[in-house]
Protein backbone atom coordinates (compact mmCIF):
# COMPACT_ATOMS: atom_id res chain seq x y z
CA UNK A 1 0.00 0.00 0.00
CA UNK A 2 2.61 2.61 0.70
CA UNK A 3 4.35 1.57 -2.51
CA UNK A 4 0.95 2.42 -4.35
CA UNK A 5 0.40 5.76 -2.29
CA UNK A 6 3.76 6.71 -3.48
CA UNK A 7 2.98 5.70 -6.88
CA UNK A 8 0.07 8.29 -7.49
CA UNK A 9 1.83 10.55 -5.45
CA UNK A 10 4.66 10.48 -7.96
CA UNK A 11 2.80 10.60 -10.83
CA UNK A 12 1.03 13.73 -9.21
CA UNK A 13 4.03 15.61 -8.88
CA UNK A 14 6.03 14.40 -12.13
CA UNK A 15 4.03 17.46 -13.82
CA UNK A 16 5.04 20.95 -13.70
CA UNK A 17 7.34 22.23 -11.08
CA UNK A 18 6.54 19.73 -8.02
CA UNK A 19 9.10 17.59 -8.44
CA UNK A 20 10.28 16.08 -5.36
CA UNK A 21 8.29 13.97 -2.83
CA UNK A 22 5.73 16.47 -1.67
CA UNK A 23 2.25 15.11 -0.03
CA UNK A 24 -0.96 16.71 -0.50
CA UNK A 25 -0.89 17.31 -4.11
CA UNK A 26 -4.35 17.71 -3.70
CA UNK A 27 -3.81 20.93 -2.35
CA UNK A 28 -2.76 22.37 -5.46
CA UNK A 29 -4.97 20.97 -8.41
CA UNK A 30 -6.48 24.25 -9.84
CA UNK A 31 -9.88 24.84 -9.69
CA UNK A 32 -11.89 27.42 -11.13
CA UNK A 33 -13.02 28.84 -14.55
CA UNK A 34 -12.47 32.50 -13.90
CA UNK A 35 -8.85 31.71 -12.91
CA UNK A 36 -8.41 28.95 -15.85
CA UNK A 37 -9.04 31.00 -18.71
CA UNK A 38 -6.21 33.26 -17.46
CA UNK A 39 -3.80 30.78 -16.97
CA UNK A 40 -4.44 31.14 -13.28
CA UNK A 41 -2.96 34.85 -13.27
CA UNK A 42 -5.69 35.78 -10.60
CA UNK A 43 -3.25 36.01 -7.47
CA UNK A 44 -3.64 39.71 -8.01
CA UNK A 45 -7.05 40.44 -9.36
CA UNK A 46 -9.26 37.38 -9.02
CA UNK A 47 -12.67 37.36 -8.09
CA UNK A 48 -15.19 35.25 -5.92
CA UNK A 49 -14.78 32.31 -4.77
CA UNK A 50 -12.44 30.60 -6.55
CA UNK A 51 -9.76 33.24 -5.76
CA UNK A 52 -9.06 32.19 -2.44
CA UNK A 53 -7.53 28.87 -3.70
CA UNK A 54 -4.68 31.71 -4.83
CA UNK A 55 -4.79 34.54 -2.43
CA UNK A 56 -7.50 34.43 0.41
CA UNK A 57 -7.05 38.71 0.37
CA UNK A 58 -9.52 38.59 -2.68
CA UNK A 59 -12.45 38.08 -1.30
CA UNK A 60 -12.09 41.36 1.08
CA UNK A 61 -13.86 43.16 -2.05
CA UNK A 62 -16.03 40.60 -3.37
CA UNK A 63 -19.61 40.14 -3.14
CA UNK A 64 -21.47 37.41 -1.17
CA UNK A 65 -21.77 34.55 -3.08
CA UNK A 66 -22.33 31.03 -3.85
CA UNK A 67 -20.06 29.04 -5.75
CA UNK A 68 -20.02 25.81 -7.46
CA UNK A 69 -16.67 24.35 -9.73
CA UNK A 70 -16.57 20.75 -11.32
CA UNK A 71 -12.79 20.36 -12.83
CA UNK A 72 -11.31 17.82 -15.16
CA UNK A 73 -7.60 17.56 -14.32
CA UNK A 74 -4.49 16.95 -16.50
CA UNK A 75 -3.32 14.24 -13.87
CA UNK A 76 -4.98 11.34 -15.49
CA UNK A 77 -6.13 10.36 -11.89
CA UNK A 78 -8.27 12.30 -10.52
CA UNK A 79 -11.78 11.22 -11.79
CA UNK A 80 -14.37 13.77 -10.01
CA UNK A 81 -13.54 17.02 -8.31
CA UNK A 82 -16.06 19.27 -7.36
CA UNK A 83 -15.83 22.47 -4.90
CA UNK A 84 -18.59 24.30 -3.42
CA UNK A 85 -18.01 27.58 -1.40
CA UNK A 86 -20.01 30.40 0.38
CA UNK A 87 -18.46 34.14 0.42
CA UNK A 88 -20.70 36.30 3.40
CA UNK A 89 -19.19 39.66 3.73
CA UNK A 90 -19.52 41.54 7.02
CA UNK A 91 -20.19 45.13 7.08
CA UNK A 92 -16.87 46.90 8.50
CA UNK A 93 -15.47 43.41 9.56
CA UNK A 94 -14.21 42.00 6.39
CA UNK A 95 -15.50 38.99 4.18
CA UNK A 96 -15.87 35.25 5.41
CA UNK A 97 -15.51 31.84 3.30
CA UNK A 98 -16.71 28.52 3.69
CA UNK A 99 -15.37 25.52 1.02
CA UNK A 100 -15.65 21.97 0.73
CA UNK A 101 -13.97 19.99 -2.24
CA UNK A 102 -14.26 16.69 -3.06
CA UNK A 103 -11.53 14.51 -5.08
CA UNK A 104 -12.32 11.27 -6.55
CA UNK A 105 -8.93 9.63 -7.42
CA UNK A 106 -10.58 6.42 -8.75
CA UNK A 107 -9.51 2.97 -8.38
CA UNK A 108 -6.22 1.19 -8.11
CA UNK A 109 -5.54 -2.42 -8.22
CA UNK A 110 -4.02 -3.43 -4.47
CA UNK A 111 -1.04 -6.53 -5.08
CA UNK A 112 0.64 -8.27 -2.82
CA UNK A 113 4.33 -9.19 -2.35
CA UNK A 114 4.21 -11.55 -5.25
CA UNK A 115 2.43 -8.87 -7.64
CA UNK A 116 -1.09 -10.86 -7.27
CA UNK A 117 -4.00 -8.95 -7.78
CA UNK A 118 -5.70 -9.47 -4.36
CA UNK A 119 -8.29 -5.98 -4.28
CA UNK A 120 -9.33 -3.24 -5.59
CA UNK A 121 -9.02 0.14 -3.79
CA UNK A 122 -11.12 3.36 -4.53
CA UNK A 123 -8.85 6.74 -3.30
CA UNK A 124 -10.77 10.37 -2.73
CA UNK A 125 -9.87 13.62 -0.69
CA UNK A 126 -11.94 15.99 0.77
CA UNK A 127 -10.17 19.73 1.47
CA UNK A 128 -12.20 22.02 3.89
CA UNK A 129 -11.48 25.27 4.59
CA UNK A 130 -12.34 28.51 6.53
CA UNK A 131 -11.17 31.98 5.28
CA UNK A 132 -11.52 35.39 6.87
CA UNK A 133 -10.11 38.81 4.88
CA UNK A 134 -10.38 42.35 5.70
CA UNK A 135 -9.54 45.77 4.37
CA UNK A 136 -7.14 47.77 5.86
CA UNK A 137 -8.36 50.96 4.17
CA UNK A 138 -9.03 51.36 0.57
CA UNK A 139 -6.05 49.92 -0.65
CA UNK A 140 -4.72 47.33 1.03
CA UNK A 141 -6.29 43.90 1.98
CA UNK A 142 -5.06 40.92 3.59
CA UNK A 143 -6.52 37.49 4.63
CA UNK A 144 -6.06 33.94 5.45
CA UNK A 145 -7.26 30.36 4.98
CA UNK A 146 -6.80 27.53 7.11
CA UNK A 147 -8.06 24.03 5.41
CA UNK A 148 -7.81 20.75 6.54
CA UNK A 149 -7.30 18.05 3.77
CA UNK A 150 -8.11 14.38 4.15
CA UNK A 151 -7.60 11.47 1.95
CA UNK A 152 -9.86 8.43 2.52
CA UNK A 153 -9.31 4.65 0.61
CA UNK A 154 -12.05 2.32 0.33
CA UNK A 155 -10.98 -1.21 0.07
CA UNK A 156 -12.67 -3.92 -2.06
CA UNK A 157 -11.20 -7.56 -1.54
CA UNK A 158 -7.96 -7.64 0.44
CA UNK A 159 -5.62 -4.32 1.02
CA UNK A 160 -3.24 -3.02 3.37
CA UNK A 161 -4.81 0.54 3.72
CA UNK A 162 -3.93 2.55 6.59
CA UNK A 163 -6.01 2.31 9.43
CA UNK A 164 -6.72 6.21 10.07
CA UNK A 165 -7.53 8.12 7.47
CA UNK A 166 -4.25 10.46 6.50
CA UNK A 167 -4.89 13.90 7.15
CA UNK A 168 -2.87 17.08 7.65
CA UNK A 169 -3.73 21.23 7.77
CA UNK A 170 -2.15 23.83 6.36
CA UNK A 171 -2.72 27.83 5.76
CA UNK A 172 -2.90 30.10 2.79
CA UNK A 173 -2.00 33.76 3.56
CA UNK A 174 -2.08 37.00 1.22
CA UNK A 175 -2.54 40.33 0.58
CA UNK A 176 -3.04 43.04 -2.36
CA UNK A 177 -2.33 46.67 -2.56
CA UNK A 178 -3.79 49.25 -5.03
CA UNK A 179 -0.85 51.13 -6.11
CA UNK A 180 -3.50 54.19 -7.64
CA UNK A 181 -6.46 55.46 -6.27
CA UNK A 182 -8.69 54.02 -9.38
CA UNK A 183 -7.49 50.54 -9.08
CA UNK A 184 -5.47 50.36 -12.31
CA UNK A 185 -2.39 48.75 -10.96
CA UNK A 186 -2.72 46.33 -8.05
CA UNK A 187 0.60 44.16 -6.70
CA UNK A 188 -0.27 40.74 -4.94
CA UNK A 189 1.42 38.13 -2.82
CA UNK A 190 0.67 34.88 -1.35
CA UNK A 191 1.86 32.00 0.69
CA UNK A 192 0.18 28.73 0.28
CA UNK A 193 -0.36 25.00 1.80
CA UNK A 194 2.07 26.10 4.74
CA UNK A 195 1.52 23.13 7.24
CA UNK A 196 1.78 20.14 8.45
CA UNK A 197 3.68 17.06 6.57
CA UNK A 198 1.15 14.58 5.03
CA UNK A 199 1.22 10.81 7.10
CA UNK A 200 0.14 8.08 5.51
CA UNK A 201 1.80 5.25 7.26
CA UNK A 202 3.87 6.27 9.47
CA UNK A 203 6.06 9.75 10.90
CA UNK A 204 9.13 9.40 8.90
CA UNK A 205 7.05 8.65 5.64
CA UNK A 206 5.50 12.15 6.14
CA UNK A 207 6.24 14.18 3.60
CA UNK A 208 6.20 17.89 3.15
CA UNK A 209 3.30 20.04 2.18
CA UNK A 210 3.50 21.62 -1.43
CA UNK A 211 4.74 25.07 -0.07
CA UNK A 212 4.12 27.94 -3.29
CA UNK A 213 5.21 31.37 -2.58
CA UNK A 214 3.18 33.64 -5.56
CA UNK A 215 3.82 37.07 -6.61
CA UNK A 216 1.76 38.98 -9.38
CA UNK A 217 0.73 42.66 -10.96
CA UNK A 218 -2.57 43.24 -11.98
CA UNK A 219 -3.43 46.16 -14.59
CA UNK A 220 -6.77 47.17 -15.90
CA UNK A 221 -5.87 50.10 -18.51
CA UNK A 222 -8.62 52.37 -19.60
CA UNK A 223 -8.38 52.76 -23.80
CA UNK A 224 -10.44 55.50 -25.17
CA UNK A 225 -10.54 54.06 -28.46
CA UNK A 226 -12.91 51.07 -26.50
CA UNK A 227 -16.35 51.11 -26.00
CA UNK A 228 -17.12 52.40 -22.32
CA UNK A 229 -19.11 49.10 -21.35
CA UNK A 230 -15.95 47.33 -22.84
CA UNK A 231 -13.03 46.66 -19.74
CA UNK A 232 -9.95 45.07 -20.05
CA UNK A 233 -7.38 43.74 -17.56
CA UNK A 234 -4.34 41.80 -17.33
CA UNK A 235 -1.84 40.14 -15.01
CA UNK A 236 1.61 38.22 -14.76
CA UNK A 237 2.30 36.31 -11.81
CA UNK A 238 5.18 34.28 -10.64
CA UNK A 239 4.84 31.25 -8.58
CA UNK A 240 7.12 29.30 -6.74
CA UNK A 241 7.84 26.23 -4.84
CA UNK A 242 9.34 27.33 -1.73
CA UNK A 243 12.00 24.50 -1.05
CA UNK A 244 12.06 23.02 -4.66
CA UNK A 245 12.44 23.65 -8.23
CA UNK A 246 12.08 26.42 -10.77
CA UNK A 247 9.64 29.32 -11.08
CA UNK A 248 6.56 29.38 -13.15
CA UNK A 249 5.27 32.77 -14.88
CA UNK A 250 1.41 32.92 -15.65
CA UNK A 251 0.21 35.39 -18.50
CA UNK A 252 -3.76 36.14 -18.06
CA UNK A 253 -5.94 38.56 -19.88
CA UNK A 254 -9.46 38.89 -19.80
CA UNK A 255 -11.72 41.71 -21.60
CA UNK A 256 -15.44 41.54 -20.78
CA UNK A 257 -18.14 43.07 -22.35
CA UNK A 258 -21.13 45.18 -20.35
CA UNK A 259 -19.83 43.08 -17.48
CA UNK A 260 -22.08 40.19 -19.16
CA UNK A 261 -20.01 39.19 -21.56
CA UNK A 262 -16.06 37.44 -21.05
CA UNK A 263 -13.11 36.17 -23.06
CA UNK A 264 -10.09 35.22 -21.06
CA UNK A 265 -6.67 33.81 -22.68
CA UNK A 266 -4.07 33.32 -20.91
CA UNK A 267 -0.21 30.99 -20.91
CA UNK A 268 1.17 28.94 -18.42
CA UNK A 269 4.59 28.17 -18.10
CA UNK A 270 5.55 25.54 -15.39
CA UNK A 271 2.47 26.45 -13.98
CA UNK A 272 1.95 23.61 -11.15
CA UNK A 273 -0.08 20.57 -11.38
CA UNK A 274 -1.69 21.22 -14.87
CA UNK A 275 1.64 21.80 -16.62
CA UNK A 276 2.25 24.22 -19.03
CA UNK A 277 0.36 25.14 -22.13
CA UNK A 278 -1.94 28.54 -23.65
CA UNK A 279 -5.46 28.59 -21.56
CA UNK A 280 -8.74 30.12 -22.59
CA UNK A 281 -12.24 30.64 -21.39
CA UNK A 282 -15.55 32.30 -21.62
CA UNK A 283 -18.13 33.40 -19.58
CA UNK A 284 -21.38 34.65 -19.26
CA UNK A 285 -23.57 36.04 -16.82
CA UNK A 286 -27.12 36.85 -16.58
CA UNK A 287 -28.23 38.84 -13.59
CA UNK A 288 -27.12 37.05 -10.61
CA UNK A 289 -25.95 34.15 -11.80
CA UNK A 290 -22.42 33.89 -13.74
CA UNK A 291 -21.02 30.64 -15.50
CA UNK A 292 -17.98 30.25 -16.80
CA UNK A 293 -15.80 27.58 -18.46
CA UNK A 294 -12.21 27.23 -19.06
CA UNK A 295 -9.71 24.76 -20.37
CA UNK A 296 -5.76 24.52 -21.14
CA UNK A 297 -3.70 22.83 -23.54
CA UNK A 298 -1.13 21.09 -21.93
CA UNK A 299 1.91 19.13 -21.95
CA UNK A 300 0.95 17.30 -18.74
CA UNK A 301 -1.29 14.20 -18.65
CA UNK A 302 -1.16 13.42 -22.31
CA UNK A 303 -3.57 10.97 -23.59
CA UNK A 304 -5.79 11.91 -20.57
CA UNK A 305 -7.90 14.85 -22.03
CA UNK A 306 -7.52 18.22 -22.17
CA UNK A 307 -8.02 20.24 -18.24
CA UNK A 308 -11.63 21.08 -18.45
CA UNK A 309 -13.31 23.78 -15.57
CA UNK A 310 -17.12 24.86 -15.53
CA UNK A 311 -17.48 27.48 -12.82
CA UNK A 312 -21.03 28.47 -11.37
CA UNK A 313 -21.68 31.42 -9.55
CA UNK A 314 -24.75 32.43 -7.92
CA UNK A 315 -23.94 36.32 -6.68
CA UNK A 316 -26.75 37.91 -4.16
CA UNK B 1 -36.58 44.12 -10.96
CA UNK B 2 -34.81 46.49 -9.25
CA UNK B 3 -37.52 49.10 -8.62
CA UNK B 4 -38.94 46.66 -7.09
CA UNK B 5 -35.54 45.92 -4.80
CA UNK B 6 -36.95 46.19 -0.74
CA UNK B 7 -34.25 46.59 2.04
CA UNK B 8 -34.81 45.20 5.27
CA UNK B 9 -32.61 46.11 7.92
CA UNK B 10 -32.62 43.42 11.15
CA UNK B 11 -31.16 43.42 14.08
CA UNK B 12 -29.69 46.58 15.05
CA UNK B 13 -27.93 45.91 18.30
CA UNK B 14 -26.54 48.65 20.18
CA UNK B 15 -23.58 49.03 22.54
CA UNK B 16 -22.11 51.75 24.82
CA UNK B 17 -19.53 53.60 23.61
CA UNK B 18 -16.09 51.77 24.64
CA UNK B 19 -13.65 53.47 26.50
CA UNK B 20 -11.67 52.60 29.55
CA UNK B 21 -12.81 55.27 31.27
CA UNK B 22 -16.10 54.49 33.24
CA UNK B 23 -19.20 55.83 31.34
CA UNK B 24 -22.57 56.60 32.07
CA UNK B 25 -24.63 55.55 28.90
CA UNK B 26 -26.48 52.87 29.20
CA UNK B 27 -26.39 50.09 27.04
CA UNK B 28 -30.26 49.14 25.60
CA UNK B 29 -29.08 45.65 24.70
CA UNK B 30 -25.64 43.27 24.27
CA UNK B 31 -24.25 42.46 21.11
CA UNK B 32 -23.31 38.72 20.70
CA UNK B 33 -20.12 39.66 20.14
CA UNK B 34 -19.73 41.80 23.17
CA UNK B 35 -19.90 40.26 26.59
CA UNK B 36 -17.63 42.82 27.68
CA UNK B 37 -21.30 45.34 28.11
CA UNK B 38 -23.11 43.26 30.68
CA UNK B 39 -22.75 44.86 33.51
CA UNK B 40 -20.36 42.57 35.28
CA UNK B 41 -17.89 42.55 32.69
CA UNK B 42 -17.71 46.25 33.08
CA UNK B 43 -16.19 45.85 36.41
CA UNK B 44 -13.75 43.72 34.89
CA UNK B 45 -10.14 45.63 35.97
CA UNK B 46 -8.02 44.44 33.27
CA UNK B 47 -9.74 46.49 30.28
CA UNK B 48 -7.43 48.54 28.10
CA UNK B 49 -7.92 51.59 26.24
CA UNK B 50 -8.76 51.42 22.84
CA UNK B 51 -6.25 52.30 21.37
CA UNK B 52 -4.00 49.06 23.01
CA UNK B 53 -6.73 47.27 22.19
CA UNK B 54 -6.68 47.53 18.60
CA UNK B 55 -3.38 45.04 19.51
CA UNK B 56 -5.95 42.68 20.33
CA UNK B 57 -5.93 40.29 17.24
CA UNK B 58 -2.02 40.20 17.15
CA UNK B 59 -2.23 38.78 21.14
CA UNK B 60 -5.12 36.48 20.39
CA UNK B 61 -2.73 35.31 17.60
CA UNK B 62 0.04 34.46 19.50
CA UNK B 63 -2.00 33.34 22.96
CA UNK B 64 -5.37 32.73 22.22
CA UNK B 65 -7.97 34.14 24.71
CA UNK B 66 -5.51 37.28 25.22
CA UNK B 67 -7.20 39.11 23.21
CA UNK B 68 -10.34 38.57 24.30
CA UNK B 69 -9.06 39.20 27.72
CA UNK B 70 -8.05 42.74 26.85
CA UNK B 71 -11.29 43.27 25.06
CA UNK B 72 -13.05 42.32 28.27
CA UNK B 73 -14.53 39.38 26.49
CA UNK B 74 -15.61 36.42 28.65
CA UNK B 75 -15.26 33.93 26.08
CA UNK B 76 -11.30 34.66 26.58
CA UNK B 77 -12.03 31.40 28.89
CA UNK B 78 -13.09 28.93 26.23
CA UNK B 79 -9.83 29.84 23.94
CA UNK B 80 -7.92 29.47 26.82
CA UNK B 81 -9.06 26.30 27.97
CA UNK B 82 -9.03 24.84 24.92
CA UNK B 83 -5.84 25.87 23.98
CA UNK B 84 -4.52 24.01 27.73
CA UNK B 85 -6.16 21.18 26.90
CA UNK B 86 -4.94 20.51 23.18
CA UNK B 87 -1.39 21.41 24.84
CA UNK B 88 -1.74 19.16 27.57
CA UNK B 89 -2.80 16.23 25.34
CA UNK B 90 0.01 16.83 22.45
CA UNK B 91 2.54 16.60 25.80
CA UNK B 92 0.76 13.47 26.45
CA UNK B 93 0.80 12.07 22.93
CA UNK B 94 4.72 13.37 22.22
CA UNK B 95 5.03 11.33 25.87
CA UNK B 96 3.38 8.42 25.02
CA UNK B 97 5.58 8.30 21.34
CA UNK B 98 8.67 8.45 23.02
CA UNK B 99 7.95 5.63 25.42
CA UNK B 100 6.25 3.54 22.62
CA UNK B 101 9.55 4.11 20.78
CA UNK B 102 11.56 2.63 23.46
CA UNK B 103 9.41 -0.30 24.65
CA UNK B 104 9.62 -1.75 20.93
CA UNK B 105 13.51 -0.97 20.21
CA UNK B 106 14.19 -2.37 23.45
CA UNK B 107 11.66 -5.46 22.57
CA UNK B 108 13.70 -6.08 19.17
CA UNK B 109 16.68 -5.71 20.75
CA UNK B 110 16.11 -8.59 23.28
CA UNK B 111 14.11 -10.62 21.54
CA UNK B 112 15.41 -10.79 18.18
CA UNK B 113 18.77 -8.81 18.00
CA UNK B 114 20.35 -10.59 21.02
CA UNK B 115 21.10 -13.93 18.91
CA UNK B 116 23.66 -12.00 17.29
CA UNK B 117 25.44 -10.24 19.78
CA UNK B 118 27.70 -12.15 22.30
CA UNK B 119 27.52 -9.05 24.23
CA UNK B 120 24.70 -6.81 25.90
CA UNK B 121 21.74 -6.67 23.64
CA UNK B 122 21.11 -2.93 25.14
CA UNK B 123 23.95 -2.36 23.36
CA UNK B 124 23.21 -2.80 19.96
CA UNK B 125 23.43 0.01 17.58
CA UNK B 126 19.80 2.21 16.64
CA UNK B 127 18.72 2.76 13.29
CA UNK B 128 16.09 4.48 11.53
CA UNK B 129 12.30 3.65 10.97
CA UNK B 130 12.77 2.12 8.21
CA UNK B 131 15.33 -0.21 10.05
CA UNK B 132 12.18 -1.31 12.22
CA UNK B 133 9.76 -1.34 9.37
CA UNK B 134 11.38 -4.21 7.87
CA UNK B 135 11.44 -6.15 11.42
CA UNK B 136 7.96 -5.88 11.55
CA UNK B 137 7.17 -7.30 7.61
CA UNK B 138 10.03 -9.73 7.89
CA UNK B 139 10.58 -12.36 10.68
CA UNK B 140 14.17 -12.76 9.77
CA UNK B 141 16.90 -10.77 7.78
CA UNK B 142 18.91 -13.74 6.92
CA UNK B 143 22.26 -13.56 6.64
CA UNK B 144 24.40 -11.29 4.76
CA UNK B 145 26.70 -13.97 3.13
CA UNK B 146 26.05 -17.48 3.24
CA UNK B 147 30.11 -18.17 3.19
CA UNK B 148 32.10 -17.49 6.54
CA UNK B 149 34.82 -16.00 4.36
CA UNK B 150 35.95 -15.02 1.12
CA UNK B 151 33.34 -13.69 -1.53
CA UNK B 152 30.06 -12.44 -0.57
CA UNK B 153 27.50 -15.28 -0.62
CA UNK B 154 23.95 -13.54 -0.79
CA UNK B 155 20.83 -15.23 1.23
CA UNK B 156 18.54 -16.68 -0.87
CA UNK B 157 15.95 -18.03 1.56
CA UNK B 158 13.46 -15.53 0.26
CA UNK B 159 11.24 -15.30 3.13
CA UNK B 160 13.92 -13.26 4.72
CA UNK B 161 14.47 -9.66 3.98
CA UNK B 162 18.30 -10.22 2.95
CA UNK B 163 16.40 -13.15 0.72
CA UNK B 164 14.08 -11.38 -0.64
CA UNK B 165 16.88 -8.27 -1.71
CA UNK B 166 19.00 -10.85 -3.34
CA UNK B 167 16.04 -12.05 -5.41
CA UNK B 168 14.71 -8.65 -6.33
CA UNK B 169 18.08 -7.69 -7.39
CA UNK B 170 18.65 -10.34 -9.57
CA UNK B 171 15.27 -9.38 -11.59
CA UNK B 172 16.49 -6.21 -11.40
CA UNK B 173 20.01 -6.49 -12.69
CA UNK B 174 21.18 -8.55 -16.32
CA UNK B 175 24.35 -8.75 -14.70
CA UNK B 176 25.48 -10.29 -11.18
CA UNK B 177 27.76 -7.80 -10.76
CA UNK B 178 25.15 -5.23 -11.01
CA UNK B 179 23.23 -7.52 -9.04
CA UNK B 180 25.39 -7.85 -6.03
CA UNK B 181 26.04 -4.11 -5.63
CA UNK B 182 22.54 -3.31 -5.41
CA UNK B 183 22.42 -6.15 -2.99
CA UNK B 184 24.85 -4.79 -0.69
CA UNK B 185 23.60 -1.79 -0.50
CA UNK B 186 20.27 -2.91 0.31
CA UNK B 187 20.96 -5.76 2.84
CA UNK B 188 21.05 -5.84 6.52
CA UNK B 189 24.32 -6.03 8.13
CA UNK B 190 24.86 -8.52 10.79
CA UNK B 191 25.29 -5.84 13.61
CA UNK B 192 21.39 -5.15 12.86
CA UNK B 193 20.72 -8.95 11.81
CA UNK B 194 17.08 -10.06 13.68
CA UNK B 195 15.28 -12.93 13.86
CA UNK B 196 11.64 -13.61 15.76
CA UNK B 197 11.85 -17.09 14.88
CA UNK B 198 10.38 -18.63 18.18
CA UNK B 199 9.25 -15.55 19.62
CA UNK B 200 6.00 -15.47 17.45
CA UNK B 201 3.71 -13.53 20.81
CA UNK B 202 6.84 -11.02 21.09
CA UNK B 203 6.91 -10.18 17.51
CA UNK B 204 3.24 -9.78 17.66
CA UNK B 205 3.91 -7.49 20.57
CA UNK B 206 6.61 -5.85 18.44
CA UNK B 207 4.12 -5.08 15.79
CA UNK B 208 1.22 -3.50 18.50
CA UNK B 209 3.92 -1.70 19.93
CA UNK B 210 5.11 0.22 16.60
CA UNK B 211 1.34 0.56 15.78
CA UNK B 212 0.56 2.51 19.17
CA UNK B 213 3.91 4.85 18.83
CA UNK B 214 2.16 5.87 15.19
CA UNK B 215 -1.38 6.07 17.36
CA UNK B 216 0.14 8.65 19.25
CA UNK B 217 1.74 10.47 16.58
CA UNK B 218 -1.41 10.86 14.98
CA UNK B 219 -2.92 11.93 17.86
CA UNK B 220 -0.32 14.52 18.62
CA UNK B 221 -0.46 15.65 14.81
CA UNK B 222 -3.93 16.20 15.14
CA UNK B 223 -3.51 18.33 18.47
CA UNK B 224 -1.28 20.55 16.61
CA UNK B 225 -4.41 21.18 13.93
CA UNK B 226 -6.52 22.14 16.81
CA UNK B 227 -4.12 23.96 18.54
CA UNK B 228 -3.50 25.87 15.11
CA UNK B 229 -7.07 26.76 14.64
CA UNK B 230 -7.42 27.93 18.25
CA UNK B 231 -5.01 30.45 17.72
CA UNK B 232 -6.29 31.87 14.22
CA UNK B 233 -10.25 31.65 15.62
CA UNK B 234 -9.23 33.53 18.57
CA UNK B 235 -7.77 36.13 16.49
CA UNK B 236 -10.62 36.23 13.68
CA UNK B 237 -12.68 36.83 16.77
CA UNK B 238 -10.62 39.36 18.51
CA UNK B 239 -10.44 41.25 14.97
CA UNK B 240 -13.91 41.23 14.49
CA UNK B 241 -14.80 42.71 17.67
CA UNK B 242 -12.75 45.51 17.26
CA UNK B 243 -13.77 46.50 13.62
CA UNK B 244 -17.17 46.03 15.17
CA UNK B 245 -16.63 48.23 18.45
CA UNK B 246 -14.39 50.78 15.94
CA UNK B 247 -17.60 51.59 14.15
CA UNK B 248 -19.70 53.46 17.07
CA UNK B 249 -22.46 55.65 16.30
CA UNK B 250 -22.55 59.05 16.88
CA UNK B 251 -24.21 58.88 19.96
CA UNK B 252 -21.83 56.89 21.51
CA UNK B 253 -23.69 53.23 20.46
CA UNK B 254 -21.84 50.15 18.10
CA UNK B 255 -23.98 48.66 15.39
CA UNK B 256 -24.45 45.39 13.62
CA UNK B 257 -26.71 45.05 11.36
CA UNK B 258 -27.48 43.00 8.03
CA UNK B 259 -29.48 43.88 4.97
CA UNK B 260 -31.56 41.57 2.89
CA UNK B 261 -32.68 42.20 -1.00
CA UNK B 262 -34.14 40.42 -3.24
Amino acid sequence: MAILIATRRTVLAQTGITIGLEGGQELLLPTGARGLGMAQAIVASGIGAEAILRNPALIAHGPREVAFNIAQQANGITVADATTSIVWPVPRVGAFALSVRYLNQGDQQAVNDQQVVVGSIQFNGVVVGGTFAAQFGYKFAAGLTLKFLQLGSQCTGSCDIPPFPPRTAAIDFGVRYFLTKDSLIAVAASGLNLGLPLQVNDSPQADPLPHRAVIGVAITPKFSQLPKDAHVRGEVDMIKAVSIGGPGFLFGGEIAWMDQYSARVGYQRNGGPSGSGPTFGVGFATGKLHIDFAQIFTDAGAGSGKPTFLSLRYVF
Amino acid sequence: MPDCRALFAIALITAPRLSAQPTSVVPRAVAWYDTATTSRARSVPWRVSPRVANYAPIASALIPGSGQLMLGNDRFIGYVALEALAWWKYAKDVSEQRSQEAAFKQLARRQARSHFTAGSPDLLPDADWAYYEKMRDYKESGSLSLSTSGPIVPETDTLTYNGSRWHLAQSTFSTREGALQKYLEDAVRPEFAWSWKSAQFQWDVFKQTTNKRNDAYRSGFTDLMVIGANHILSMVDAFSTVRLRASTNANGDAAIGARLSW
